[in-house]
């Protein structure tokens, strides 16, 4: 009888504390994303061109069995964002994957994610933080993210990184010219209702190419980034941020939530809590910003981009360059430490700390020996509990 | 954070005995990821012309040879897949003798290493690059303002200790060269 009483209890305050318990903030703006209508195994491409941030406001959404969704990237290459006022069912595909090498050429990543590298006597590094390394003697680098870069509650949410190329001797004359995988892309679901998963979100990196019968030199690309946010998560599908071959890293997985009964399977680096949190707004909890680099303001909305700097610096200016760290709620003299990876070469970094401002908005200045061409810039700290 | 009914449901799950859990707060930061471009500083002596060409002030930064101020004025050839530096040598620009430097990213903004060097002297220009970079064409032309006047030397490279090099004579006030890669 008790039991009886407490489920009882608990359906009406499930039913009645969805809207309270997660708020995903959608305005409902895109509609619903609903392809129940389809009866036959059919792919859905979506082009997010017309979403400039990658965000999309739905009502809900339901993706039945045998619907693939896959994604073209927009110009920033924004992460795929879903708000969603009520609740998510995935019994198809959601696939955010990064592509294969093909030839000499990279593979493009996911949405989100980092291309690989070229192969060929100009060999490239794969992109993004964990790019893999180029190579015209060895193995090319692989990919990699989880544990290289990023967080595990996926704030912010960042896409797997590329493979790298190469251009590698052949024992009787001739080169292996192979393209690095793409890193898997990113995806963040966030509903107030409940998310079923039965069947797949895939953000896995792409392999790299080699020619049958060849060694597979080139990196592959690491898995990309999934996180989901919902009051209850349920289902048995699974949920793929594996790397690509040859070598790419795990991605990373998220998953926020008061009740968890999905009985399925998650490949990756996952955890599960309840950090409700989805995308910080100002203000909202402790937030790291990079705003200037060499006296070059940054956007607050930084793309990441190589193609499209975020800072272009001057060739006359001298080494060490300064990077400016803002800080929000973080307690003076946190120890912060800047990370630099060049487009082609080993990442490096430097520490300092937050000495000037109050603990609710501060900043640190920390010179850096930057490497000249292209690369990328960010900023991590720890919050002791 | 939590609301007033969030911790009624809590409580009602934990008394139910489902695996509710716990709210966190962030305690490993990372901020947005940053993309730069810090372009390599090249100046006369950093092309190793032993003060025989003297340099042109305002050129002497690669940023004043970018892509688009280049491609503008129709100047340079289509963007190929692949990067190199470009370097002309001449008495043109009304000096006694002059310097121009381009250097722009076809594909990606990656770090270029310096690959081709110049050295102008009695009559003759030696173009020399490392041997450890694959195997190279010279091409020439005396108009780059026409992406189909570049000629490839026929000229017989020779090796010395790392270096590749080409010695070509040096006609008129004026020439261009490049390198591409070899078929």
């Amino acid at each position: 009888m008790k039991t009886k009483l407490l489920s009882a209890v608990l359906t009406l305050c499930l039913c009645a504390g969805v809207q309270a318990q997660v708020n995903s903030g959608s305005t409902g703006s895109d509609g619903a994303l609903d392809f129940s209508s389809i009866t036959y195994a059919t792919n859905i491409v979506i082009n997010m061109a017309d979403h400039p941030n990658g965000i999309y406001n739905y009502t809900y959404v339901n993706i039945p069995s045998g619907v693939t969704v896959t994604f073209i990237p927009n110009s920033a290459n924004s992460p795929v964002t879903w708000l969603v006022q009520s609740n998510v069912t995935i019994s198809g595909t959601v696939d955010v994957s990064g592509q294969n090498g093909i030839g000499n050429g990279p593979g493009i990543g996911g949405a989100g994610g980092y291309a690989g590298g070229l192969g060929g006597q100009f060999a490239t590094a794969g992109q993004g933080p964990g790019g893999g390394s180029a190579s015209l003697t060895t193995w090319a680098g692989s990919g990699s993210y989880a544990g290289s870069y990023g967080n595990n509650y996926l704030i912010p949410i960042l896409g797997g990184s590329g493979g790298g190329g190469c251009h590698y001797p052949r024992q009787y004359g001739g080169y292996s010219d192979y393209g690095g995988g793409g890193g898997g892309g990113a995806i963040l679901i966030a509903t107030s209702g409940l998310l079923n998963l039965n069947g797949t979100i895939n953000v896995s990196g792409g392999n790299s190419y080699h020619d049958i019968g060849w060694s597979d030199i080139a990196g592959g690309g690491s898995g990309g980034g999934i996180r989901l946010v919902t009051t209850q998560f349920s289902g048995s599908g699974s949920i793929n941020a594996n790397g690509g071959t040859r070598g790419g890293g795990q991605g990373i997985i998220r998953v926020d939530t008061y009740l968890n009964t999905f009985s399925g399977t998650m490949s990756g680096s996952y955890t599960i809590g309840s950090q409700f949190v989805i995308i910080p707004v100002s203000g909202q909890g402790a937030q790291l910003t990079v705003t200037g680099v060499g006296g070059v303001s940054v956007s607050a909305s930084p793309t990441g981009i190589l193609t499209t700097p975020d800072a272009v610096l001057s060739a006359s200016q001298t080494n060490p360059i300064p990077v400016v760290v803002s800080c929000v709620n973080l307690p003076l003299n946190s120890l912060i430490t800047v990370s630099v990876k060049p487009a082609n070469g080993s990442a490096i970094s430097a520490t300092g700390y937050n000495n000037t401002g109050t603990s609710s908005a501060s900043t640190a200045t920390i010179p850096i020996v930057m490497p000249r061409g292209g690369g990328l810039i960010y900023a991590t700290a720890t919050v002791s509990n | 954070m939590r609301t007033p009914k969030s911790i009624g449901l809590l409580a009602v799950l934990l008394a139910a005995g489902l695996p509710v859990l716990a709210n966190e707060t962030i305690t490993n930061l990372m901020s947005s990821v940053v993309s730069y471009h810090y372009p390599e500083n090249l100046t006369a002596e950093s092309l190793s012309l032993g003060g025989v060409i003297s340099p042109v002030a305002s050129y002497q930064y690669p940023e004043n040879f970018n892509t688009a101020a280049l491609t503008s004025g129709g100047v340079l050839s289509p963007v190929a897949s692949y990067q190199y530096y470009e370097w002309a040598a001449g008495t043109g620009l009304g000096l006694a003798s002059s310097l121009e430097a381009s250097y722009y990213y076809p594909v990606l903004p990656v770090d270029v290493p310096s690959m081709l060097q110049l050295q102008a002297a009695s009559g003759r220009v030696v173009l020399a690059w490392p041997v450890s970079t694959g195997s190279f064409s010279v091409q020439t032309t005396t108009n780059v303002g026409d992406p189909n006047s570049w000629v490839t030397l026929t000229n017989v490279p020779t090796t010395v200790n790392v270096q590749t090099l080409v010695t070509n004579a040096m006609t008129g006030n004026l020439g261009f060269f490049r390198l591409i890669p070899a078929n």
